[in-house]
Protein backbone atom coordinates (compact mmCIF):
# COMPACT_ATOMS: atom_id res chain seq x y z
CA UNK A 1 0.00 0.00 0.00
CA UNK A 2 1.36 3.49 -0.79
CA UNK A 3 1.54 6.01 1.99
CA UNK A 4 1.15 9.70 1.05
CA UNK A 5 3.86 12.06 2.40
CA UNK A 6 2.74 14.65 4.85
CA UNK A 7 3.55 17.35 2.48
CA UNK A 8 0.83 15.12 0.12
CA UNK A 9 -1.36 14.57 2.51
CA UNK A 10 -1.40 18.25 3.64
CA UNK A 11 -2.08 19.53 -0.06
CA UNK A 12 -4.70 16.94 -0.32
CA UNK A 13 -6.57 18.24 2.79
CA UNK A 14 -6.43 22.13 1.67
CA UNK A 15 -7.62 21.39 -1.79
CA UNK A 16 -10.79 19.38 -0.13
CA UNK A 17 -11.36 22.36 1.76
CA UNK A 18 -10.95 24.93 -1.09
CA UNK A 19 -13.18 22.50 -2.48
CA UNK A 20 -15.66 22.27 0.22
CA UNK A 21 -16.00 26.31 0.69
CA UNK A 22 -16.59 26.76 -2.73
CA UNK A 23 -19.18 24.37 -3.22
CA UNK A 24 -20.85 25.20 0.36
CA UNK A 25 -21.60 28.97 -0.83
CA UNK A 26 -22.23 28.25 -4.47
CA UNK A 27 -24.67 25.43 -3.47
CA UNK A 28 -26.38 27.98 -0.96
CA UNK A 29 -26.47 30.79 -3.52
CA UNK A 30 -28.44 27.90 -6.26
CA UNK A 31 -30.37 27.38 -4.10
CA UNK A 32 -31.52 30.79 -2.42
CA UNK A 33 -32.14 31.12 -6.36
CA UNK A 34 -34.21 28.24 -7.03
CA UNK A 35 -35.34 27.45 -3.79
CA UNK A 36 -35.12 30.60 -1.93
CA UNK A 37 -37.91 32.13 0.09
CA UNK A 38 -40.43 34.14 -2.16
CA UNK A 39 -40.90 37.45 -2.00
CA UNK A 40 -44.32 38.10 -1.45
CA UNK A 41 -46.21 40.78 -3.21
CA UNK A 42 -47.81 43.70 -1.22
CA UNK A 43 -51.05 44.79 -0.85
CA UNK A 44 -50.29 47.71 1.55
CA UNK A 45 -51.90 50.99 0.20
CA UNK A 46 -55.14 48.75 -1.78
CA UNK A 47 -56.78 49.53 1.57
CA UNK A 48 -60.60 50.95 1.33
CA UNK A 49 -61.10 53.68 3.33
CA UNK A 50 -61.32 53.68 7.31
CA UNK A 51 -64.77 52.18 8.18
CA UNK A 52 -63.41 52.79 11.58
CA UNK A 53 -60.71 54.11 13.83
CA UNK A 54 -57.26 52.29 12.82
CA UNK A 55 -56.17 49.53 14.78
CA UNK A 56 -52.19 48.88 15.37
CA UNK A 57 -50.67 45.74 15.37
CA UNK A 58 -46.69 46.21 16.13
CA UNK A 59 -44.37 43.57 14.98
CA UNK A 60 -41.27 44.07 18.19
CA UNK A 61 -38.48 41.29 18.53
CA UNK A 62 -40.02 38.84 15.74
CA UNK A 63 -43.15 38.97 17.25
CA UNK A 64 -46.95 40.63 16.69
CA UNK A 65 -47.92 42.59 19.29
CA UNK A 66 -51.00 41.76 19.91
CA UNK A 67 -50.69 38.09 18.89
CA UNK A 68 -54.57 37.84 18.79
CA UNK A 69 -55.93 41.38 17.16
CA UNK A 70 -59.53 42.40 17.65
CA UNK A 71 -60.74 44.68 14.26
CA UNK A 72 -64.34 44.86 12.64
CA UNK A 73 -64.98 44.60 9.26
CA UNK A 74 -63.37 46.99 6.36
CA UNK A 75 -61.48 48.46 9.59
CA UNK A 76 -58.34 49.64 9.19
CA UNK A 77 -55.19 47.76 10.16
CA UNK A 78 -52.09 49.40 10.42
CA UNK A 79 -48.80 47.45 10.56
CA UNK A 80 -45.79 49.10 12.71
CA UNK A 81 -42.51 47.00 11.90
CA UNK A 82 -40.02 47.86 14.87
CA UNK A 83 -37.24 45.66 13.62
CA UNK A 84 -34.65 45.85 11.81
CA UNK A 85 -35.84 43.26 9.31
CA UNK A 86 -38.88 43.25 6.98
CA UNK A 87 -41.81 40.89 7.99
CA UNK A 88 -45.15 39.77 6.10
CA UNK A 89 -48.14 39.63 7.66
CA UNK A 90 -49.79 36.94 5.45
CA UNK A 91 -52.85 35.08 6.22
CA UNK A 92 -53.12 31.43 6.45
CA UNK A 93 -50.48 28.74 7.58
CA UNK A 94 -47.41 27.77 7.36
CA UNK A 95 -47.03 25.85 3.78
CA UNK A 96 -51.04 27.04 3.42
CA UNK A 97 -51.49 30.44 2.88
CA UNK A 98 -54.88 31.13 1.80
CA UNK A 99 -54.25 34.27 -0.37
CA UNK A 100 -56.38 36.74 1.68
CA UNK A 101 -54.09 38.94 3.26
CA UNK A 102 -50.46 39.39 1.75
CA UNK A 103 -49.26 42.74 3.43
CA UNK A 104 -45.22 43.67 3.07
CA UNK A 105 -43.94 45.60 5.39
CA UNK A 106 -40.24 47.12 5.34
CA UNK A 107 -37.74 47.46 8.21
CA UNK A 108 -38.81 50.23 10.36
CA UNK A 109 -41.83 50.59 8.12
CA UNK A 110 -46.01 50.90 8.31
CA UNK A 111 -48.81 49.52 6.01
CA UNK A 112 -52.50 49.37 6.57
CA UNK A 113 -54.83 46.72 5.12
CA UNK A 114 -58.40 46.00 5.74
CA UNK A 115 -60.37 42.82 5.92
CA UNK A 116 -64.05 42.64 4.43
CA UNK A 117 -65.30 39.79 5.92
CA UNK A 118 -65.87 38.38 9.16
CA UNK A 119 -63.84 35.76 10.25
CA UNK A 120 -60.57 34.49 12.41
CA UNK A 121 -57.83 34.97 10.15
CA UNK A 122 -55.10 33.05 11.15
CA UNK A 123 -51.75 34.27 9.48
CA UNK A 124 -47.73 34.32 9.54
CA UNK A 125 -44.22 35.54 8.57
CA UNK A 126 -43.27 33.93 5.25
CA UNK A 127 -40.07 35.04 6.01
CA UNK A 128 -39.51 34.37 9.62
CA UNK A 129 -41.20 31.04 10.32
CA UNK A 130 -41.37 31.53 14.46
CA UNK A 131 -43.71 34.51 14.12
CA UNK A 132 -47.67 34.45 13.95
CA UNK A 133 -50.52 35.77 15.49
CA UNK A 134 -54.49 35.63 14.77
CA UNK A 135 -56.64 38.79 13.92
CA UNK A 136 -60.43 38.21 14.65
CA UNK A 137 -62.52 40.22 12.28
CA UNK A 138 -66.56 40.76 14.04
CA UNK A 139 -69.62 42.59 11.95
CA UNK B 1 -13.80 0.97 -4.01
CA UNK B 2 -17.41 1.19 -2.17
CA UNK B 3 -16.06 2.90 0.68
CA UNK B 4 -14.19 5.48 -1.81
CA UNK B 5 -17.49 6.10 -3.28
CA UNK B 6 -20.07 6.10 -0.62
CA UNK B 7 -17.13 8.75 1.11
CA UNK B 8 -17.50 11.03 -2.03
CA UNK B 9 -21.10 11.04 -1.61
CA UNK B 10 -21.77 11.35 1.75
CA UNK B 11 -19.16 14.53 1.62
CA UNK B 12 -21.54 16.10 -1.45
CA UNK B 13 -24.62 15.49 0.60
CA UNK B 14 -22.99 17.30 3.69
CA UNK B 15 -21.83 19.84 1.91
CA UNK B 16 -25.90 20.47 0.29
CA UNK B 17 -27.08 19.93 3.56
CA UNK B 18 -24.52 22.80 4.96
CA UNK B 19 -25.17 25.16 2.11
CA UNK B 20 -29.22 24.92 2.88
CA UNK B 21 -27.91 25.81 6.45
CA UNK B 22 -26.15 28.70 5.45
CA UNK B 23 -29.12 29.81 2.42
CA UNK B 24 -31.56 29.69 5.34
CA UNK B 25 -29.64 31.50 7.89
CA UNK B 26 -28.95 34.46 5.31
CA UNK B 27 -32.26 34.32 3.92
CA UNK B 28 -34.71 33.76 7.28
CA UNK B 29 -32.34 32.99 10.44
CA UNK B 30 -30.06 35.15 10.86
CA UNK B 31 -32.01 38.07 13.18
CA UNK B 32 -33.22 34.46 15.83
CA UNK B 33 -31.49 33.54 18.61
CA UNK B 34 -31.30 29.94 16.80
CA UNK B 35 -29.08 31.72 13.89
CA UNK B 36 -25.61 31.10 15.11
CA UNK B 37 -26.85 27.56 14.62
CA UNK B 38 -26.86 27.07 11.35
CA UNK B 39 -23.78 29.14 10.62
CA UNK B 40 -22.24 26.56 13.11
CA UNK B 41 -24.03 23.68 10.82
CA UNK B 42 -22.49 24.99 7.81
CA UNK B 43 -19.15 25.68 9.26
CA UNK B 44 -19.04 21.84 10.58
CA UNK B 45 -20.54 20.49 7.30
CA UNK B 46 -17.61 21.97 5.56
CA UNK B 47 -14.83 20.69 8.15
CA UNK B 48 -16.35 17.35 7.77
CA UNK B 49 -16.51 17.10 3.78
CA UNK B 50 -13.14 18.02 3.82
CA UNK B 51 -12.19 15.26 6.28
CA UNK B 52 -14.07 12.90 4.37
CA UNK B 53 -12.59 14.28 0.91
CA UNK B 54 -9.16 14.76 1.87
CA UNK B 55 -8.39 11.85 4.68
CA UNK B 56 -9.29 8.04 4.69
CA UNK B 57 -9.98 7.39 8.55
CA UNK B 58 -12.59 5.46 10.38
CA UNK B 59 -13.49 8.66 12.69
CA UNK B 60 -14.70 10.83 9.89
CA UNK B 61 -17.59 8.92 8.23
CA UNK B 62 -18.99 8.63 12.08
CA UNK B 63 -18.85 12.43 12.56
CA UNK B 64 -20.74 13.15 9.41
CA UNK B 65 -23.61 10.68 10.45
CA UNK B 66 -23.63 11.99 14.11
CA UNK B 67 -23.97 15.71 11.74
CA UNK B 68 -26.91 14.20 9.81
CA UNK B 69 -29.03 12.76 12.46
CA UNK B 70 -28.47 15.44 14.67
CA UNK B 71 -29.81 17.95 12.05
CA UNK B 72 -32.62 15.93 11.24
CA UNK B 73 -33.41 15.56 14.94
CA UNK B 74 -33.16 19.69 15.63
CA UNK B 75 -35.68 19.83 12.52
CA UNK B 76 -38.17 17.34 13.98
CA UNK B 77 -37.85 19.13 17.04
CA UNK B 78 -38.84 22.84 15.77
CA UNK B 79 -41.81 21.16 14.02
CA UNK B 80 -42.85 19.87 17.30
CA UNK B 81 -41.68 20.67 21.18
CA UNK B 82 -39.76 23.62 19.97
CA UNK B 83 -35.92 24.44 19.87
CA UNK B 84 -34.39 26.79 22.49
CA UNK B 85 -37.64 29.10 22.10
CA UNK B 86 -38.46 28.74 18.07
CA UNK B 87 -41.45 26.49 17.00
CA UNK B 88 -42.22 26.82 13.24
CA UNK B 89 -44.91 24.50 11.52
CA UNK B 90 -45.25 22.77 7.75
CA UNK B 91 -42.20 22.39 5.40
CA UNK B 92 -41.07 24.49 2.49
CA UNK B 93 -38.47 23.65 -0.36
CA UNK B 94 -35.83 23.83 1.74
CA UNK B 95 -36.48 21.77 4.86
CA UNK B 96 -37.64 19.08 2.67
CA UNK B 97 -34.23 19.14 0.68
CA UNK B 98 -32.36 19.08 4.04
CA UNK B 99 -34.07 16.21 5.11
CA UNK B 100 -33.44 14.25 1.84
CA UNK B 101 -29.65 15.20 1.76
CA UNK B 102 -29.23 14.29 5.71
CA UNK B 103 -31.14 10.77 4.95
CA UNK B 104 -28.48 10.31 2.40
CA UNK B 105 -25.67 11.43 4.16
CA UNK B 106 -26.45 9.38 6.80
CA UNK B 107 -27.37 6.24 4.59
CA UNK B 108 -23.97 6.50 2.65
CA UNK B 109 -21.63 6.95 5.95
CA UNK B 110 -23.25 4.24 7.38
CA UNK B 111 -22.56 2.08 4.15
CA UNK B 112 -18.85 3.83 4.14
CA UNK B 113 -18.50 2.88 7.83
CA UNK B 114 -19.49 -0.34 7.14
CA UNK B 115 -17.71 -1.29 4.00
CA UNK B 116 -14.33 -0.21 5.90
CA UNK B 117 -14.81 -2.30 8.64
CA UNK B 118 -15.84 -5.25 6.19
CA UNK B 119 -12.23 -4.22 4.19
CA UNK B 120 -10.58 -4.67 7.62
CA UNK B 121 -11.85 -7.78 8.82
CA UNK B 122 -11.23 -8.85 4.85
CA UNK B 123 -7.49 -7.83 4.71
CA UNK B 124 -6.54 -9.16 8.22
CA UNK B 125 -3.67 -11.88 7.91
CA UNK B 126 -5.24 -15.03 8.63
CA UNK B 127 -3.78 -17.08 11.96
CA UNK B 128 -0.83 -18.90 10.37
CA UNK B 129 -1.41 -22.97 11.23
Amino acid sequence: MQTSSPRTSQRRLFMALALSIALTFAGAFVIDQGLGTENPSSQAGDAAPTAAGAVELRIVDFAYEPAMLQAKVGQEITIINEDNAKHTVTSGMRGNTDGTFDVVVEAGGTATFTIDAAGSYPYICTIHPGMKGTIEVTP
Amino acid sequence: MTRTLARHAGAALTLVGGAVHLQQWWRVFRDLDIGPLFVANAVISIVVATLLLGRDDRQTPWAGIVLAVGSLIALLMSRNMGLFGFEATGLEAPEILAIVVEAGAAITLTIASLAGRVTSINAAPSPSP
